[in-house]
């Protein structure tokens, strides 16, 4: 009885293929995920196309909305990297849509999180740091590398010290991905997990549990408005981190 | 049509030029980093962020320490010790840049406290 009724809290995260394409032995099938992702873009393209083409002096609800994030990321990246980051703006913004409105698009009841999947936010921390290691070799060649010497480091000790850099520079994709990753999947279980309480309660005909079953049901609501907050916290940490590792690009001296 | 008059007074010159100039400087204060309007919640989410750094960028060097281990020994055979090894440097890394991530607050306003 306990933990019947099929309610399986990692089901959700399974990856089922649409579509099977399998070329050259390569597996490229357009699965759940994809599909997900597609319909992500086109959400966020049709907001933005639309909301930037009333340009209306008092802007309606979608242009309004529009430009509210087009300042947010602005003054984000500006924080961060002062004026000359404003390069990298249709990068950053790209990234913090994309992540944000999957993980608000992945809230929606029978929807799919897209960023609940490792895969994809290392995809996206991976594409970051070749973002920062390209254009930090292009800009400043091989200056670059002082990223990983920190002046002031008596003689003996800087191979440790370099050796410890190179670790920490590497650490960077893995938590900047990981971080993404673990908050939409710990968000997603515990509401399919308090959720399940509420049904395994009903079903078990104590008059007992019928009593209590309203309390997870209530902790779900509260989680429900936790992983509102945290949706769009999450996307927004990993547009400030991205403009940190950026600023390293731009300024690899420590 | 929308020309000024030239013989406007010089009074009614001087207001428009006075609300011009604090027409700008609301501007440039409001491009200055760290001034916005929501100034609490981006507060509470730049602490928030800040929390959720420190917890993963800890986790984050002990599992890139314990990666960079595990293949290096996988490419040399040199079965536990490269894992061992980079898994306490990745620990230090970790708690590295959490140090560095608490002190940056100070090490922006003054010199560079920077020599550990």
């Amino acid at each position: 009885m306990a933990a019947g009724g099929g309610i399986d809290p990692i089901h959700q995260f399974h990856i089922n293929p649409i579509v099977e394409l399998k070329p050259f032995g390569l597996n490229l099938s357009f699965t759940n995920t994809s599909l997900w992702m597609v319909i992500v873009v086109a959400v966020v393209s049709a907001i933005m196309v639309y909301g930037s083409s009333q340009r209306a002096v008092v802007p309606g609800r979608l242009q309004s909305l529009a430009e509210m994030v087009y300042e947010f990321v602005a003054s984000t990246l500006t924080g961060v990297m002062n004026k000359e980051g404003m390069k990298f703006f249709p990068f950053v913004f790209s990234l913090f849509m994309f992540v944000l409105a999957s993980n608000l698009l992945g809230l929606l009841p029978g929807s799919f999180t897209v960023t609940s999947q490792i895969i994809v936010t290392a995809a996206l921390a991976v594409l970051v740091m070749s973002v920062v290691l390209i254009y930090g070799i292009a800009k400043h060649g091989s200056h670059f590398f002082g990223l990983f010497v920190p002046s002031g480091v008596p003689g003996w000790l800087l191979p440790f010290v370099v050796l410890i850099e190179i670790v920490s520079f590497v650490s960077r994709p893995v938590s900047l991905s990981l971080r993404l990753f673990g908050n939409m999947l710990a968000g997603h279980i515990a509401l399919k997990v308090f959720g399940g309480f509420v049904v395994v309660l009903l079903g078990s005909g104590a008059v007992l549990n019928y009593a209590i079953a309203p309390l997870p049901l209530l902790l779900a609501v509260a989680l429900t408005a936790l992983e509102v907050l945290v949706a769009v916290l999450q996307a927004y940490v990993f547009a400030i981190l991205t403009c940190v590792y950026l600023n390293d690009a731009l300024h690899p001296g420590h | 049509m929308s020309e000024p008059d030239p013989n406007a007074s010089d009074s009614e010159l001087r207001a428009r030029l006075g609300s011009l100039k604090s027409a700008i400087k609301r501007a440039e204060e409001s491009e200055k980093p760290g001034a916005g309007p929501a100034g609490e919640d981006k507060a509470l989410a730049g602490a928030m962020s800040s929390g959720f750094r420190a917890a993963t960028d800890l986790a984050g060097g002990v599992i890139a320490g314990a990666l960079i281990g595990y293949l290096g020994d996988r490419w040399l055979g040199t079965s536990p010790f490269l894992l061992i090894t980079f898994m306490v440097i990745g620990t230090i890394a970790g708690f590295r840049s959490v140090y560095r991530l608490g002190s940056r607050p100070t090490s922006g306003s003054k010199g560079d406290p920077k020599r550990d």
